[in-house]
């Protein structure tokens, strides 16, 4: 089997994982550098445990959550007969989770750092709270949040625990470039091995450079 | 029946604090029919707190009024957003944008309220009424701090507030250049005719610059009168 599946497949759950996590940071990120609300600091809690729990954890905290006996996963099962665990949007889904995290933290720091009063004088300019946001802050805020999104992306196609316990490894639907690393190795093909290794290891290098031209273009 | 023309700036508001402060509200009551109106006085008296109520920064408890619209009418339950206020601001840190160049942080305003294609244009007349047309296409982190507060200014006038709001805005600037600004406010008040609230500690600044005073005293006292009345003349 070539290298070309797990490759698309490792690309796919990446952007959609990037694409899911972009707007749920980019929220989720302002709302803790600058409101305070009841029960912020749960929610600064909340959105670090994936980052310090192993993934494995994670990933058997997803079956609980989403299987098809799980809390949510057992109904949806029941109801819809649809399941989720052992899919590509499974494997999305483990890379969202421990993704998202990264982005979050970055994205928090990055808008911690734009002086509020930017945003006072573009409210008095006439721009409301969404165009002020997305006029003054995700500009200024730009370099920081890029970071974020590089980090994010690349810990979403290296994930390997969380997507092993949940998407499985079924050749052909959600076996990523990391999980066919460790099944090649484990059947002793190392050239296949190394050269799933050199392609991602390229695949990454491309990623951040074209990350950072995005990053300097803007200022 | 004779219709009063309507006051510039009329307010009359309370004005919350964070907790865990001794004095826990403001109270500001003042107006202003025409010309600059300074507020002075020490700091932490509420001076910066009444500036940011009257742009809609800062919650408050009253009745603000602008060139006769109700802002602000608590018992009506009437609170206009900041971006409907059309109350310009001049911010005491400058607060130019970064990653916008000279002439786009003047066109900021005309943008935000739908003026496109002309926004480049008229911030640059602003720009020449200010004196620094030649650094619109300057960045803000490469402009000195008197023309930085220039190009703070011409980006608040652009969109012709009906009511400017300056917070200390030359306190971090030199003796000769703070002389200059005022010099030019005053210029820019009288040609344009926008009338004006203007924060300062300095006694010297309160009577230059001033039509009429409202002076912040410690332990919430206001007296209101002419500047030459409130302040005796005393150096800076």
């Amino acid at each position: 089997m070539s290298v070309g599946f797990p490759l698309w497949l490792s690309l796919r759950v990446a952007f959609a994982a990037l694409a899911v996590i972009v707007p749920i940071g980019l929220v989720l990120g302002y709302l803790q550098a600058r409101r305070d609300y009841p029960g912020r600091a749960l929610v600064d809690v909340l959105i670090v445990l994936p980052i310090v729990l192993p993934p494995s954890v994670t990933g058997y905290y997803l079956i609980l959550l989403l299987g098809r006996n799980g809390v949510i996963g057992g109904p949806l099962y029941e109801t819809l007969g649809a399941s989720i665990i052992f899919t590509f949007w499974a494997a999305v889904i483990a890379a969202v989770v421990v993704a998202l995290p990264l982005f979050i933290k970055f994205a928090q720091a990055a808008f911690h750092g734009v002086d509020p009063e930017l945003e006072a004088v573009a409210r008095t300019l006439g721009a409301g709270p969404i165009a002020t946001f997305f006029r003054v802050t995700v500009p200024v805020a730009w370099r920081g949040l890029v970071a974020g999104a590089v980090l994010c992306f690349a810990r979403a196609l290296g994930e390997f625990g969380a997507t092993l316990m949940f998407a499985g490894n079924i050749p052909g639907k959600t076996n990523t470039m990391t999980l066919e690393i460790w099944s090649s190795y484990q059947a002793g093909d190392d050239a296949r091995a190394v050269m799933l290794v050199a392609t991602l290891t390229v695949v990454s290098v491309a990623v951040v450079l074209a990350f950072s031209r995005l990053e300097r273009g803007r200022w | 029946m004779v219709t009063e023309t309507p006051k510039a700036l009329d307010v009359n508001v309370t004005i919350p604090l964070g907790s865990g402060r001794e004095r826990n509200t403001v109270a500001a009551r003042f107006a202003l029919t025409k010309g600059i109106l300074v507020i002075f006085g020490p700091s932490a008296t509420g001076k910066t707190l009444t500036v940011r109520a009257v742009a809609g920064l800062r919650p408050a408890i009253g009745t603000i009024c602008v060139g006769g619209e109700t802002l602000l009418d608590s018992e009506a339950q009437r609170n206009v957003a900041p971006e409907h206020r059309r109350v310009g601001y001049v911010p005491q840190h400058v607060a130019l944008f970064p990653h916008l160049n000279v002439r786009d942080n003047v066109a900021f305003g005309l943008r935000a309220r739908g003026n496109g294609t002309g926004s480049r244009p008229l911030a640059e007349e602003w720009l020449a009424r200010l004196g620094v047309d030649s650094l619109a296409d300057r960045m803000p982190h490469h402009l000195s701090g008197g023309e930085s507060q220039r190009v703070s200014l011409a980006r608040a006038l652009a969109p012709e507030p009906r009511l400017l709001l300056l917070d200390e805005p030359f306190a971090s600037l030199d003796l000769t250049t703070r002389r200059e600004m005022r010099r030019v406010v005053r210029e820019v008040q009288e040609s344009s005719g926008i009338p004006m609230v203007f924060v300062t500690h300095s006694p010297r600044e309160a009577i230059e610059i001033g039509d009429h005073l409202v002076r912040y005293g410690l332990g919430g006292s206001q007296e209101e009168g002419l500047p030459g009345d409130l302040i005796e003349s005393e150096s800076e």
